[in-house]
């Protein structure tokens, strides 16, 4: 599943491989990701665009996020939560998940299956 | 295993059993003191302070606090931690019967709120955040209309419109989740600006101006109105389940109790009556602000506190529906002017939230598994 990058941003090239082994990591981080939910929303961080940076390399694995508002109380427990779900799918490897401000988050940034689900008709444009 | 890093050091676990006493004193003592004006002779006599100022127990001391730190929580900036920390020194000061020194406490907390979400706000100008800002200052506003000894009705609409806005931007922010019209924006930020009018002219040394008052409790209502046509939780189609649907549940019904609440306070101002006259005012702050704390509670807290969560069970709305009904008879005692009938409503009242309490505590685990595994 490729990263949404954002309004306005360039996909991150320099983070894609054609490489076997590396996509296949990047799946297993992205999966492991998929079990990361916002349990007001009951959607994964994934799905809500939340994901705005991931590099998988043999040593590191290293995500950053963009949380939806600077003041939700969420934001801790979505973070150690990625911590942990990475740390599961990579034991050997060190997790560091970092937090951007630098990007806003919209809802242009959720998936097309979790914007359906919230009744978005993207259909109509 | 290799090491994991998150962005965001944590200091909110040690200071947890600390900031809990603080907000249960302050809710203890205002729910007392409230009991007692409700006829209950629960406190001996000299515990004047619960009694005499159980509104600002409630608003300044057990609200402020908990908004304030759930908000330092979130900002991770030294300064927020101020304003938990002074709400949990002017409950002392009032406990003391100290009431100058409590609500210079109270007022520093809510500026230092204030000020806080200021600085988010220069990072992130979002509508949400100015909303939530507002309502802090509104904190520090009602705070200093009661230092200055303005007439209490005033004071509590300022101190409403704090809790009120405060919800009112944190259910904006999740509005984003879900498509929202150009007039449904509108209409949200018409309804804040009839509000904020109403408080400014409220302020004024006009005191229990009529207009005003009503105007104010209109906008409680049109934002009632709003939220049930146009929250996430209101939003049908969308797929709930286990606490989230326990949330949409509470916050659908406090919307209600707010509706209520609204168009009893413009029928009692059309009628030249105060704006903090008993009835309405009791309906917004027990029926809607403690639907929105019993629904948001079993999401926030097992965040903050790093816990699991068991999922809830048939049992889990009993609080809010016991608080429902102590608002229904409260509402009716206030109508008939009926003194057993709020005193039966305040112990309903005062059930629901130990009831709530229980639940909390009963379904609160550790310790704290990924979200994945709850």
């Amino acid at each position: 599943m490729p990263i949404n990058p954002g309004r306005g941003r360039p996909a991150d090239h320099g983070a894609m491989d054609t490489n076997d082994s590396f996509d296949a990591d990047r799946r297993k981080a992205m999966d492991a990701l998929t079990q990361v939910v916002d349990p007001e929303i009951c959607e994964n961080i994934v799905e809500l665009g939340l994901v705005e940076r991931l590099q998988v390399e043999p040593a590191i694995v290293e995500l950053t996020l963009v949380l939806t508002s600077p003041t939700c109380p969420m934001g801790d427990a979505i973070i150690d939560d990625a911590v942990q779900a990475l740390q599961q799918a990579f034991p050997d490897r060190e997790v560091r998940v970092l937090e951007t401000h630098e990007v806003d988050w919209s809802p242009q940034r959720m998936g097309a299956a979790a914007r359906k689900r919230l009744g978005w008709d993207d259909a109509q444009g | 295993m290799r090491k994991a890093e998150s962005a965001r050091p944590r200091r909110f676990a040690a200071a947890v059993p600390l900031l809990a006493l603080g907000a249960a004193l302050a809710l203890i003592s205002g729910l007392a003191g409230g009991l007692v004006r409700m006829g209950w002779p629960l406190l001996p006599e000299r515990a004047l302070a619960p009694v005499a100022l159980h509104g600002a127990l409630m608003v300044c001391g057990f609200f402020g606090f908990v908004i304030s730190l759930e908000r330092a929580a979130a900002l991770h900036q030294r300064l927020a931690w101020a304003a938990p920390a002074l709400a949990a020194l002017g409950t002392l000061a009032a406990l003391a019967l100290q009431p100058g020194a409590a609500a210079l406490a109270w007022l520093a907390a809510g500026l230092v709120l204030t000020l806080a979400y200021a600085g988010v706000l220069r990072r992130t100008p979002v509508l949400h955040v100015a909303v939530e800002g507002a309502g802090a200052l509104c904190w520090a506003g009602g705070t200093l209309l009661w230092m200055l000894d303005r007439p209490f009705s005033v004071v509590v609409a300022w101190w409403g419109s704090f809790l009120v806005l405060t919800i009112a931007g944190e259910r904006r922010e999740l509005a984003r989740f879900v498509p929202l019209s150009a007039g449904a924006r509108s209409g949200y930020l018409a309804v804040l600006a009839l509000q904020a009018t109403a408080l400014v002219v409220l302020a004024v040394p006009w005191h229990d101006h009529p207009l005003a008052a009503g105007a104010w409790w209109a906008s409680m209502a049109l934002l009632a109105l709003w939220l049930l046509r146009f929250d996430l939780a209101c939003r049908a189609g969308i797929n709930r389940a286990g606490w989230a649907l326990h949330t949409a549940r509470c916050l659908r019904l406090g919307y209600a109790w707010l509706a209520l609440a609204g168009g009893w306070g413009v029928a009692n101002a059309l009628r030249g009556m105060p704006l903090d006259a008993p009835g309405p005012l009791h309906m917004l702050l027990l029926g809607f602000v403690f639907a929105m704390v019993f629904g948001h509670a079993p999401i926030v807290l097992p965040a903050l506190l790093r816990r699991a969560i068991a999922a809830p069970s048939g049992i889990t709305l009993a609080p809010v529906l016991v608080m429902s009904a102590g608002v229904a008879l409260r509402g009716l005692g206030d109508a008939l002017g009926a003194a057993p009938l709020r005193a039966g409503a305040g112990a309903l009242q005062a059930l629901a939230i130990l009831a709530f309490a229980a639940v909390m505590l009963t379904r609160l685990r550790r310790p704290s598994p990924p979200l994945s595994a709850r």
